[in-house]
C-alpha cells in the first residue's frame, strides 16, 4: 500500500513537467482570455496618449515575422505554399503553436539561451582539456528541447554540481575557471540585471552597492570549486610527488644519459601524470572555504581578510543560517529564482519583450537601479504576474505575447532614440540577428533545413565521450595505490619508448626542413603530432587497456577520417547547419561572427551594426551561387513555372513574403536580359506527322533553351534582393 | 554649421592633394600637407605651440586579458618575483622581465610607462575604459581612438578604411557614437587576407547593373524607413564598393612580402597582424589595431606568460626593427596596452589575479624619445610610487602625438558633449 502511495505521489509531483515539456498550456480558450487582457492595457495606454497604431501587415509579411520570431528564420517556399492566407485569426494560431513546438523554435532559443550563459563550444579554462564545453552546449540543448521551466534552469546552473559529463550543467562554473567572483557578478549581470561588478573593488561607482555588500553575494557561491577533490586524485599527486622526488628514475629506463634528453623524458613523464588525472579533476564541488575581505579593504564596516557572512543585496524575506556551502548555495539558488525576488521575474519579463518587440519595457535590459522605471510599469506588473502564473513557462509566455494584436502591426517607422520611452503601437524595425540572417539563407538554400542531421561522428564522439569519461573515473577510483604506481612505473617505460620515437622524427624533420621538402613535413608533423597524443595518453590507455578510445576523452573533436562525401554532402555540404549546430560562437571569421554574433564570452553581447565584411559577403560571398542553382529549392520552384512574370514572383515570394508590384516586375523586365518566349510551333495541314513531330522535338529543346536562359538572369535578381534592406531587415 | 563644411572641404582637398600627388608625382607629399600652418592648424585651442606632432599612423597592440606587469615590463628583485628573472637591455637603466629578450635589443626605441593605474578590475569596464577613456555605460558607447583619429583628423586614403582592427570579438575598438563610417573594418584571420572583394563570376559591367538594380527595388522599403540603421547600410555599401575597386587591395594580401619577412614576424595569428598592421599603415590606414588574447592567467602564470611572451617579443621586435629600417618609425606611434595588471601575490592555482592599481604599457616611435622609463612602482609592484599615470592620460599622450584637439567638442546623436580623452592629461616629457 505504501508503495503504491508513494508512487502515486512521485507521479503527482512530476506530472505538470510531463505536460510541460510537450505540450502547450493554455487552451484556446485561455490564451484568448490572456491575450486579451493584454490588448485592453496597450489600447487604453494608447488612447490615453492619443497614439495611433500604424497599420496591419499584410498576411504574407505577417507570415514572415511570425516565422523569424518563432522559427528564427523565414519560411521556405514550400512552407509559404502550404499555409492558407489568414483570412481566419485561428490559423495564425494554429501556425503559432504548430512552430513553438517544432524543432525550429528549439534552435533559436537555443541561441537565445547561449548568448545569456555565455555557452561556448571550446571555453578559455582548462577543463576544455576534456572538452567541457561541448558537454555544457550539449546539456543546454537537452534542456531546451525540454523546454524546462526559467526558474528551474536558474537554480540548475547556480545549484550545479559533479562532474560535467554526469551534469553538463557544471559548465556554469567551469566557464569561469579561477575566477569565482566574476561569475557572481554574472549570476547578478543575468538573473537579477544588476551591475555589481564594479563593486567588486570599491564601492560602486554610480548604483547603491557597497563593496561589502559585494563581498557578503559572493560568499555564497564561493564553497563551488571547479577542482574535484578526493582519495583517488590525491593520492595520485601524492604519487607523482615521491617519483618526483625519486628523480622519476628516468636513468634507469632510458637508453641514454644525456642530460636534455632526460630533460625531455622528465617532463613528458610529468605531463602524462597529468594527463592520467586530468578527467577525474574538473567538475564542480563543495569545499567549506571561507570567503575573506581583500587586504586592501579600506571602509570602516569591516577589516582586511575578514571572514564574511553571506548577504543578499534584496530583502525578500530568506533566511540563510546555515554555513555548509550546499544549503548555501541551494538556499540562494532559491533566493534568485523566487517569484518574491524583486528582479528576478521583471527582469526576463523584459528581455523576452525586446526579443519579440524589438526593445525592451525597460532599457538597458543588464542595469536595473532603484529608479529604474518602465515605459509602461502596468503592463509591466501584469506581464510578470503572467510568467508566474505559467510557472516560468517561457514558451508559453512567447505564445501569449505573440498572439498580441500589436505584434500584426507593421514596424514603427520612425526613428527612437535610445533612451525615449516608447509605447510599443507596433514592434520596432530590427535588422534580421546574425543567426536569423544565417539560417534564412540556408532555407533558401537547403531543403527541410531543419532537418538537416549533424555529422554523425560528431554525434558519436559526443556520446561517447560521457561514456568513457565515466567508465575512466569508475575505474581509477576503484584502484588501489599499490595497482597505480604499478601503472604509472610501466607506463614511465612506454613514455621513454615513444620519446625515442618523436627522437627519430625529430631528425628526420630536420633533415627535410634542409631539404626544404613541405609534403614530408606535412606528414611528419601529424606523425610527431600522434605520437606526443599517444605520449600523453599513455598511463590512461594502459589502465583502461587498448580496446579502449582514449582519444574520446581529451579531445573535442573525432580524429579527421578522409571518406567520400555522401550523395546528400555533395549537394549540401556539412557546413550549410543552422547557427545552433555550429560551434559556438562560430569561428572567427564566419558570416555569423561578421553579421555579429554574440562572442558569448560577455552575457547578450550580439550586434546588429552595419560594417564592410558583412556587405563584402553579401555581394561576394559563398552562399549567393547556392541561392538558385540547381539543388536549391528557389530553383526547384521557379522551374516549374513556364511564364516570366510568374518566375519573377516566386523568386519575390521566397526571399521577400510578398509579390512585387506591377512596377517592380516592369523593372526586373527591363533591367536584366531576358530571353523572349519562344513560340509554339505552327503547325500546318501540310506538315506530315514526322514533320511534327521534329517541330515538336525543336520547340522543347528551345523551351529548355528558354528556361536556362530565364534562370541565368534570375540569378542576378536574387542577388539584387538578397542586397536590399528589405531583406535583412524585418518589417 | 559652418565649421562642418570647412571641415568638410578640408578633407576633401586633402584626399584629392594626396590622390594628385600619387598621381602626378608618385610619391607622397603628405608630410607637407599636413605641416601647412592651414592645415597642420587642426581644429581645437589645445595645440602646443612648440611642438609639431609627428605621428600620423598608430599600430595599436592591445593584451587582452590584463597582462602581468611583473612578468613582462616592470619586473622585481623581491619575492614577489616569482621564477622571473631578469634580462639587460640594450639600454642603462631599463631592465624587463626575461620574457622579452628580443624586445631588450630595441631598448633605445621605446618608453616604459610603469605607472599606469586605474580602478577597473574587470575585463568588460577595463577594455572599455582603455578604449575609450570613458566609463562603460548601458546607455552610450564611446567611440575608440581610431574612429576618433579619423573623425576629428580624416582619412588619407579615400578607397581604404580609415581604421583596421584584426583579432577581436564584439568589443572595443568600435565607433560607437560616431557615423558607421568610422567603424574600423574588423579582419578575422590575417592569413587569409580580406575575404570577399572580388566579385568572382560578374563582370564589372554585371556587377553595377545589379547593384543599381538592387537599389532600385530596395527604394520603396528604404523611403518608409527613412531611419538610421537602415541609412548606415548604404553608406557602408559605398564604402565596400569603393574598397573592391581600390588599387591598394593587395595591402591586404601577406603573400606579397618574402617568407622571411613573414618567418621574422612569427606564424602565428599575431605576429602575421603585426605585419598586416605595419602594410597597411604603408598605404596610410591610420590606426590599426592587433589584439593578443590569452593574457588573463589566473592558472599557472609562468608559464602562460611566458608563451604569451613568445608570441609578443616576436612580433613587437621585428616591428620596431622593421619600421625603423624603413624610416617609418617616426611617423608611426606604436601603442602597447592592456586594461590592468596582475596581483603581485601568487593565488592558489600559481597564477596571479587581476590588479588594476599599477601597471605598464609602451610606447615607441611617433615622436615618443626612445630608451626611457616614465614612473615606477615600489619594489613589489604594488603602489605607483612615482609619475602616476591615469588611463585618460595615457590615451591623452597617444592623442597628443597625433597632433589631435584634446578640447574639440563632438556631439553625440543624443545630444551629449564629448571630448576625444575627457579630461585626460598627455606626458609631453615623453617627447
Amino acid at each position: 500500500m505504501i508503495h503504491l502511495f508513494i508512487i502515486l505521489q512521485f507521479l503527482l509531483l512530476f506530472f505538470p513537467i510531463f505536460l510541460a515539456a510537450k505540450s502547450l498550456q493554455f487552451s484556446r480558450g485561455e490564451l484568448a482570455k490572456e491575450v486579451a487582457a493584454i490588448n485592453k492595457i496597450l489600447k487604453d495606454e494608447h488612447a490615453q496618449r492619443g497614439i495611433t497604431p500604424p497599420g496591419k501587415l499584410s498576411n504574407s509579411l505577417l507570415v514572415r515575422r511570425v516565422y523569424l520570431a518563432t522559427a528564427g528564420r523565414i519560411p521556405s517556399y514550400s512552407e509559404i505554399k502550404d499555409i492558407n492566407p489568414f483570412n481566419q485569426p485561428e490559423l495564425k494560431q494554429v501556425l503559432i503553436d504548430k512552430l513553438l513546438e517544432s524543432k525550429a523554435y528549439q534552435s533559436q532559443m537555443f541561441n537565445w539561451w547561449a548568448d545569456h550563459l555565455r555557452a561556448k563550444s571550446y571555453i578559455t579554462g582548462q577543463a576544455n582539456q576534456i572538452g567541457a564545453g561541448h558537454l555544457y552546449v550539449d546539456w543546454l540543448k537537452t534542456q531546451v528541447s525540454e523546454n524546462v521551466p526559467y526558474d528551474e534552469m536558474a537554480r540548475q546552473v547556480v545549484a550545479s554540481e559533479g562532474y560535467p559529463w554526469k551534469n553538463g550543467a557544471v559548465g556554469y562554473y567551469l566557464r569561469d575557471d579561477g575566477m569565482p567572483l566574476e561569475n557572481m557578478s554574472n549570476t547578478a549581470e543575468l538573473f537579477l540585471g544588476t551591475q555589481l561588478v564594479c563593486a567588486q573593488c570599491h564601492n560602486h561607482p554610480f548604483d547603491k552597492w557597497t563593496q561589502m555588500e559585494y563581498y557578503q553575494m559572493a560568499a555564497h557561491t564561493y564553497g563551488m570549486v571547479t577542482r574535484m577533490q578526493g582519495k583517488t586524485v590525491d593520492g595520485i599527486k601524492k604519487l607523482a610527488k615521491d617519483f618526483k622526488k625519486r628523480g622519476n628514475g628516468m636513468q634507469m629506463m632510458s637508453m641514454t644519459s644525456k642530460p636534455d634528453q632526460l630533460e625531455k623524458q622528465a617532463r613528458a613523464f610529468r605531463q602524462a601524470v597529468q594527463d592520467m588525472l586530468l578527467p577525474l579533476q574538473f567538475g564542480a564541488q563543495h569545499k567549506d572555504r571561507k570567503l575573506k575581505l581583500p587586504h586592501d579593504y579600506k571602509y570602516d564596516d569591516g577589516k582586511p581578510h575578514q571572514v564574511i557572512q553571506p548577504g543578499v543585496i534584496f530583502e525578500n524575506g530568506n533566511d540563510f543560517n546555515s554555513s555548509k556551502s550546499s544549503d548555501l548555495v541551494n538556499q540562494y539558488a532559491q533566493w534568485i529564482s523566487s517569484p518574491n525576488n524583486p528582479r528576478f521575474t521583471k527582469v526576463v519579463v523584459n528581455r523576452i519583450w525586446k526579443k519579440i518587440f524589438g526593445r525592451g519595457l525597460v532599457e538597458p535590459l543588464n542595469d536595473w537601479r532603484e529608479d529604474t522605471e518602465a515605459s509602461m510599469p502596468e503592463l509591466l506588473d501584469h506581464l510578470s504576474g503572467l510568467l508566474v502564473r505559467l510557472d516560468y513557462d517561457l514558451r508559453e509566455f512567447q505564445r501569449v505575447l505573440l498572439n498580441l494584436s500589436i505584434f500584426e502591426n507593421q514596424a514603427f517607422d520612425q526613428e527612437l532614440e535610445s533612451l525615449a520611452p516608447y509605447y510599443f503601437q507596433a514592434p520596432t524595425l530590427q535588422r534580421m540577428s546574425a543567426e536569423q540572417l544565417w539560417d534564412s539563407l540556408l532555407t533558401l538554400v537547403v531543403p527541410e533545413i531543419d532537418h538537416r542531421q549533424p555529422k554523425e561522428e560528431e554525434v558519436d564522439f559526443l556520446e561517447s565521450k560521457k561514456t568513457n569519461l565515466e567508465k575512466y573515473r569508475l575505474k581509477v577510483e576503484g584502484m588501489s595505490s599499490v595497482e597505480l604506481f604499478d601503472v604509472i612505473k610501466e607506463g614511465r617505460k612506454q613514455i621513454v619508448e615513444i620519446q625515442e620515437q618523436i627522437n627519430a622524427i625529430n631528425a628526420r624533420m630536420k633533415k627535410a626542413v634542409e631539404l626544404d621538402d613541405r609534403e614530408s613535413l606535412g606528414k611528419l608533423k601529424r606523425l610527431q603530432n600522434e605520437l606526443r597524443d599517444n605520449q600523453r595518453f599513455a598511463l590512461a590507455s594502459q589502465i583502461m587497456g587498448s580496446e579502449f578510445n582514449v582519444y574520446s576523452m581529451y579531445k573535442n573533436y573525432p580524429p579527421k577520417r578522409k571518406r567520400k562525401p555522401s550523395e546528400e554532402e555533395r549537394k549540401f555540404p556539412t557546413y550549410l547547419r543552422r547557427a545552433s549546430e555550429q560551434n559556438s560562437p562560430a569561428n572567427a571569421d564566419h558570416f555569423l561572427r561578421e553579421f555579429g554574433q554574440s562572442d558569448r564570452d560577455l552575457i547578450n553581447n550580439s550586434r546588429k551594426e552595419a560594417s564592410i565584411p558583412q556587405v563584402l559577403n553579401l555581394m561576394n560571398g559563398n552562399l549567393r551561387w547556392r541561392l538558385i542553382d540547381k539543388h536549391s529549392p528557389l530553383a526547384k520552384a521557379v522551374i516549374k513555372e513556364e511564364s516570366l512574370e510568374q518566375k519573377i514572383k516566386i523568386v519575390y515570394e521566397a526571399m521577400l513574403q510578398r509579390s512585387p508590384t506591377e512596377k517592380e516586375i516592369e523593372l526586373c523586365e527591363n533591367s536584366l536580359p531576358f530571353p523572349d518566349l519562344p513560340t509554339a510551333p505552327a503547325f500546318k495541314d501540310s506538315h506530315t506527322q514526322k514533320q511534327k513531330a521534329q517541330m515538336n522535338q525543336k520547340a522543347k529543346k528551345q523551351m529548355e533553351h528558354y528556361q536556362n536562359r530565364v534562370h541565368n538572369e534570375l540569378r542576378h535578381l536574387a542577388w539584387a534582393l538578397l542586397n536590399t534592406r528589405e531583406f535583412s531587415f524585418i518589417q | 554649421m559652418s565649421t562642418q563644411n570647412f571641415f568638410q572641404s578640408e578633407l576633401n582637398r586633402r584626399a584629392y592633394l594626396s590622390y594628385a600627388a600619387k598621381s602626378f608625382l608618385g610619391v607622397s607629399i603628405l608630410p607637407w600637407v599636413t605641416n601647412s600652418p592651414a592645415i597642420g592648424a587642426g581644429l581645437g585651442l589645445n595645440r602646443p605651440v612648440n611642438y609639431a606632432p609627428k605621428a600620423k599612423n598608430v599600430i595599436y597592440l592591445y593584451m587582452s586579458g590584463g597582462m602581468s606587469h611583473l612578468d613582462t615590463f616592470d619586473p622585481k628583485t623581491s619575492e614577489v618575483k616569482g621564477p622571473m628573472g631578469q634580462v639587460k637591455t640594450k639600454t642603462d637603466g631599463i631592465a624587463l622581465a626575461e620574457t622579452l629578450p628580443l624586445l631588450a635589443n630595441h631598448s633605445d626605441k621605446i618608453a616604459v610607462i610603469r605607472g599606469l593605474t586605474s580602478t577597473k578590475g574587470a575585463h568588460e569596464q577595463g577594455n572599455y575604459f582603455m578604449h575609450t577613456s570613458y566609463d562603460k555605460r548601458g546607455t552610450i558607447v564611446h567611440p575608440s581612438m581610431g574612429s576618433w583619429l579619423t573623425r576629428l583628423d580624416g582619412r588619407f586614403n579615400p578607397t581604404l578604411p580609415g581604421a583596421v582592427v584584426v583579432g577581436t570579438g564584439n568589443q572595443h575598438p568600435l565607433s560607437g557614437f560616431l557615423s558607421t563610417q568610422h567603424q574600423p573594418l574588423k579582419v578575422g584571420a590575417p592569413g587569409k587576407g580580406l575575404a570577399n572583394c572580388e566579385h568572382k563570376g560578374f563582370d564589372e559591367d554585371t556587377f553595377n547593373r545589379n547593384l543599381n538594380l538592387s537599389k532600385n527595388l530596395d527604394q520603396a522599403f528604404v523611403q518608409k524607413y527613412n531611419l538610421a540603421k537602415v541609412r548606415s547600410y548604404a553608406d557602408i555599401y559605398e564604402d565596400a564598393v569603393r574598397l573592391m575597386r581600390s588599387k591598394d587591395l593587395d595591402a591586404f594580401d601577406l603573400t606579397k612580402e618574402t617568407q622571411g619577412v613573414r618567418d621574422a614576424y612569427g606564424r602565428d595569428k599575431f605576429g602575421q597582424g603585426v605585419l598586416l598592421a605595419r602594410r597597411l599603415v604603408e598605404k596610410q590606414v591610420r590606426f590599426v589595431e592587433v589584439q593578443l588574447g590569452g593574457w588573463d592567467t589566473h592558472n599557472n602564470n609562468y608559464e602562460r606568460v611566458y608563451e604569451r611572451c613568445d608570441i609578443l617579443d616576436q612580433a613587437l621586435s621585428a616591428l620596431l626593427d622593421d619600421l625603423h629600417k624603413r624610416g617609418m618609425l617616426e611617423e608611426t606611434l606604436v601603442v602597447l596596452a592592456t586594461e590592468f595588471g596582475r596581483t603581485p601575490d601568487y593565488n592558489l592555482n600559481e597564477g596571479r589575479d587581476h590588479y588594476p592599481k599599477a601597471f605598464s604599457c609602451m610606447l615607441a616611435g611617433g615622436g615618443v624619445r626612445g630608451g626611457q622609463i616614465w614612473g615606477a612602482t615600489d619594489e613589489e609592484g604594488r603602489e605607483v610610487v612615482d609619475g602616476i599615470t591615469q588611463i585618460p592620460d595615457f590615451n591623452a599622450t597617444i592623442a597628443y602625438a597625433l597632433g589631435l584637439p584634446l578640447d574639440e567638442i563632438v556631439f553625440s546623436p543624443s545630444r551629449r558633449p564629448f571630448t576625444l580623452v575627457d579630461k585626460g592629461q598627455p606626458l609631453t616629457q615623453l617627447f
